[in-house]
């Protein structure tokens, strides 16, 4: 809603994060230069490589949690940080109807480097952090590759943190 | 307290429903300090914004809805909730458009069964109109009435209908885009 000019200004927040019962999983982590991967990489973008098998996950464990509407496929991981949107619930998508994805031989896998769930959330909240304090339209986005078991092999796919990246405004 | 009390509205309460499961989307609030220096008409006020999510092809329906604090601390209850709900109308119309479009339902684009607002939204994506006109064009044809009614419902019919109607208005000229085109509808 708008009489003049705009001039944006994000509320200042911190915050805590609380996790209960984290426990490391598999996990994968690496930078994009030493492993290439066939979609595209954004310069501007922070991400991350994380093997999400619920199959080896006990049931006490599990802190994610997937689900589909439509095209889109969500994994929520299950943290709560009510003062920070990004940390709260952090909610990673994508929508099959711009990428399936992509098969990843063991070969391929032995390469990369696996994050920790604790990794994966001290990285997010760094992230989260920096997200902060950056104007609303150079935000980045955070992209978190998942690789899941699927046929004897791996599937990999770009998922983009919901709420990351640069924002558009109406008034 | 004010958005409390508007979602406890029918009409308004449509509005937020897909915001307020345990999953995302989120419609977050916040307040903010906006352009604020009142100066008869020529003063420069900047009621609230909505943030959403830039890139094309989003999967990311959330929204922040910022109300200038100087409002908050000025105005009446009635013009507060008019702004909550102009606001929550943007993040509805994005909300809408995104589900409706390519990134959740299966192509061809544009299918007749897809959401009018979807239309609209490649209407204006192919002309370069400013999302910003091109919800107030959806307000003002589509969620007119709603507005007004959830406005009534939340004040318990204080004011007159037309009283309604004139503080919902407020905020919907298209005075800060730049189509000429927009003169006719801000008539």
């Amino acid at each position: 809603m708008l009489f003049g000019q705009h001039n944006f200004m994000q509320q200042q927040i911190n915050c805590q994060i609380i996790v209960n019962n984290m426990k490391i999983v598999f996990l994968i982590s690496m930078f994009f230069t030493t492993y290439t991967v066939n979609a595209q990489i954004t310069p501007k973008a922070d991400s991350a490589f994380y093997l999400l098998d619920t199959t080896k996950t006990l049931a006490s464990d599990k802190l994610w949690h997937t689900y589909r509407e439509g095209l889109v496929k969500f994994y929520e991981l299950k943290i709560y940080a009510s003062c920070s949107e990004l940390m709260d619930k952090p909610t990673f998508a994508y929508s099959s109807h711009f990428q399936q994805p992509a098969k990843l031989s063991p070969d391929k896998l032995k390469l990369i480097k696996i994050f920790s769930l604790a990794e994966l959330i001290y990285k997010l909240k760094q992230f989260a952090e920096e997200d902060k304090a950056t104007k609303y339209d150079v935000k980045k986005p955070f992209y978190l590759y998942f690789i899941e078991p699927n046929s004897g092999g791996y599937t990999l796919v770009k998922t983009q943190l919901e709420g990351s990246g640069p924002k558009s405004i109406t008034k | 307290m004010i958005i409390d009390n508007l979602a406890g509205c029918g009409v308004y309460s449509d509005l937020i429903a897909a915001f307020t499961t345990e999953k995302k989307p989120d419609l977050n609030w916040n307040n903010a300090s906006l352009p604020w220096a009142p100066k008869g008409n020529s003063g420069t006020i900047e009621l609230g914004l909505t943030t959403t999510d830039k890139a094309q092809g989003t999967v990311n329906r959330s929204a922040t809805v910022s109300l200038n604090t100087n409002i908050l601390r000025n105005s009446s209850q009635l013009m507060i909730a008019a702004i909550a709900i102009h606001e929550t109308l943007h993040a509805y119309i994005n909300y809408k458009i995104i589900t409706g479009g390519p990134t959740f339902t299966a192509p061809p684009y544009y299918d007749s069964n897809k959401p009018w607002l979807y239309s609209v939204d490649a209407y204006a994506w192919m002309l370069g109109l400013p999302s910003n006109f091109r919800d107030h064009w959806s307000m003002l044809d589509e969620y007119f009435d709603k507005a007004v009614k959830s406005l009534k419902t939340f004040d318990n019919g204080a004011h007159t209908d037309q009283e309604y109607a004139m503080t919902i208005l407020y905020g919907l000229n298209n005075g800060s885009d730049y189509l000429p085109m927009q003169g006719l509808i801000n008539r």
